[in-house]
C-alpha cells in the first residue's frame, strides 16, 4: 500500500467523492489523481459508499411521456446521423419528402429538427459563379441553429462549405467537418472552423469528395474529435 | 448486423452500449427501460418534484445517448455511469433553482428545503422520500448523515455546509470521510 504525502489532497478526497468541492478544488484533485495511485485507491474505497447512495432512494415511476420525449429525440438524431439500424423496415427509395410518411410524433420532431435551407438553387449550373461548379443546399438542425443556413460548393471533386447564422461553438470548442460514404460511420477531417460574430464561416473540405455521400458538421472540443460527440448541426447530401 | 428486439433485451448492458455508441436507437431504448426507474427515483429524490425530475432525466438520458462512445466498461457499470450523469444533472438543476430562490436554509432536513412552497404534493412526497431513503443513511450517526446528505442529495459544498451548520471546515471534511468509510464498511459486512 502506497501513501500520499499531500495531506491537503487527502483531506479533500471525501468531499470530492460527494461532489462537495468547488470547481477549482475539484480540478486540483483530478490533476493530483492522475499521478497518485494512493489517492486513487483511497477514492475508490470512499466511492463504494457514495455509489450505493445513488440507488438508496425510494422507488418512483417515471411517466410514459418522459420515455416518449426521450425516444422521439433519440430516434430523430439516429436517423439524422444516418445510422438507422438495419432492423427497421427496409428504407424506401430515397426521397426528399420521405419523412412525410412517418408517424405523426416523428413528423413533428423531424419538422422541428430539420429545415432544408435552400441556398443558391437559382444558381443551377453556376454554383458560386464559377463555371462547372454546383451548389448543394444543406440541412441545418434548427434546434441548435434556429437562424442557420449552409451550403456546399462542389467543383471538380473539391468541396467548400459555407455557413451563416450558426451559433458560436462555445469556449474551448470548434466546428468539425466529417465525411460519410456508403452509409458508413462519419470519418473525421482536418477541417476545423469557427464562425464570426454574425455566425458566418467557410472552410474547404479536405480531399476529393467524389465518393462522399454526406458532409456533416458537429461541435467538438478544440483540436477536434475522432468520432462525433454531438448530433450534427449541418448535413449536406452531396 | 440486425438485432431483433427480443435479442436486444437478452443482451448485457455493456453489449447494448456498444450498439448505442453506433447510434442504435433500439438498443438505447432497452437501456432506457432497464434504468429509467432508478434514474427517475434519484432525480426525484434530489429535485423534489416530478416536473424537475422529468427535465433532469430527459437531459441525462440524452446526454448518455450522445456520449455513449465515451462509456468505458472498465470504469464501472452502465447503471453507475447513468446514475452519475443523473446525479450531476440533478445537482446542477438544484443549484440553479436554489440560486434563484436565494437559498435560505434554516432547518436540518433536506426534504423540507427542497420542496417548493407552491407544490404541496411535491412537498409531501419529498418529505416521504427523505424518510424512505433513510436505509443506508440511517446507518450513520446523525452528524455524519447530515453532512453526507447535504452534500450528496442537496448539492452543498463543504464550505457551505460548514457555514450552514456553524462548524469548522475541517470537522465537516472529517465527518464526510468517516461517513463514507462507515457506509463502505457496512456494505462490506452485508455483502461479504
Amino acid at each position: 500500500m502506497t501513501h500520499c504525502d499531500d495531506p491537503h489532497i487527502d483531506d479533500l478526497l471525501a468531499p470530492f467523492a460527494l461532489g462537495a468541492c468547488p470547481d477549482a478544488e475539484a480540478d486540483l484533485v483530478r490533476g493530483h489523481l492522475v499521478g497518485c495511485a494512493a489517492c486513487r485507491d483511497t477514492l475508490a474505497q470512499l466511492s463504494i459508499g457514495r455509489d450505493a447512495l445513488l440507488t438508496d432512494v425510494p422507488d418512483r415511476a417515471p411517466s410514459a411521456a418522459l420515455k416518449a420525449q426521450v425516444m422521439d429525440r433519440v430516434r430523430a438524431e439516429s436517423e439524422l446521423f444516418g445510422a438507422a439500424t438495419p432492423r427497421r423496415a427496409p428504407a424506401p427509395a430515397p426521397s426528399r419528402f420521405g419523412w412525410l410518411r412517418r408517424p405523426l410524433p416523428m413528423l413533428a420532431t423531424a419538422a422541428a429538427l430539420l429545415v432544408a435551407v435552400l441556398v443558391g438553387v437559382s444558381q443551377l449550373g453556376g454554383g458560386d459563379g464559377t463555371p462547372g461548379s454546383r451548389t448543394v443546399p444543406a440541412q441545418v438542425d434548427t434546434a441548435q441553429a434556429p437562424r442557420g443556413s449552409a451550403h456546399l460548393v462542389v467543383e471538380g471533386g473539391r468541396g467548400r462549405l459555407v455557413v451563416a447564422g450558426l451559433p458560436d461553438p462555445g469556449r474551448g470548442r470548434v466546428y468539425e467537418v466529417w465525411l460519410r460514404s456508403a452509409g458508413g460511420t462519419p470519418r473525421p477531417t482536418s477541417a476545423l472552423f469557427s464562425v464570426d460574430r454574425t455566425g458566418a464561416g467557410e472552410t474547404a473540405v479536405p480531399g476529393d469528395i467524389s465518393g462522399v455521400d454526406q458532409v456533416l458538421v458537429t461541435s467538438e472540443p478544440s483540436g477536434g474529435s475522432t468520432s462525433p460527440s454531438r448530433v450534427p448541426l449541418v448535413v449536406a447530401t452531396v | 448486423m440486425a438485432h431483433r428486439p427480443e435479442t436486444l433485451t437478452r443482451m448485457a448492458d455493456e453489449e447494448l452500449m456498444a450498439l448505442v455508441a453506433a447510434l442504435d436507437a433500439d438498443a438505447f431504448e432497452v437501456v432506457y427501460d432497464r434504468h429509467c426507474g432508478p434514474a427517475f427515483a434519484l432525480a426525484f429524490r434530489i429535485c423534489g418534484s416530478r416536473p424537475a425530475a422529468d427535465d433532469v432525466c430527459q437531459e441525462a438520458f440524452l446526454a448518455a445517448w450522445r456520449s455513449a462512445v465515451r462509456f468505458d466498461p472498465r470504469a464501472g457499470s452502465v447503471r453507475g455511469w447513468l446514475l452519475t450523469i443523473v446525479h450531476n444533472r440533478a445537482i446542477d438543476h438544484l443549484r440553479r433553482a436554489t440560486r434563484v430562490r436565494d437559498r435560505t436554509i434554516s432547518d436540518d432536513t433536506a426534504a423540507e428545503r427542497l420542496a417548493g412552497p407552491d407544490d404541496t404534493e411535491a412537498s409531501a412526497l419529498a418529505a416521504h422520500a427523505a424518510d424512505e431513503a433513510a436505509g443506508l443513511l440511517e446507518r450513520l450517526p446523525d452528524e455524519q448523515r447530515q453532512v453526507v446528505e447535504l452534500a450528496f442529495f442537496s448539492g452543498y459544498s463543504h464550505s457551505e455546509i460548514a457555514e450552514l451548520l456553524d462548524l469548522p471546515l475541517g470537522t465537516v471534511k472529517t465527518r464526510m470521510r468517516r461517513g463514507l468509510e462507515r457506509l463502505r464498511n457496512h456494505l462490506q459486512e452485508v455483502h461479504g
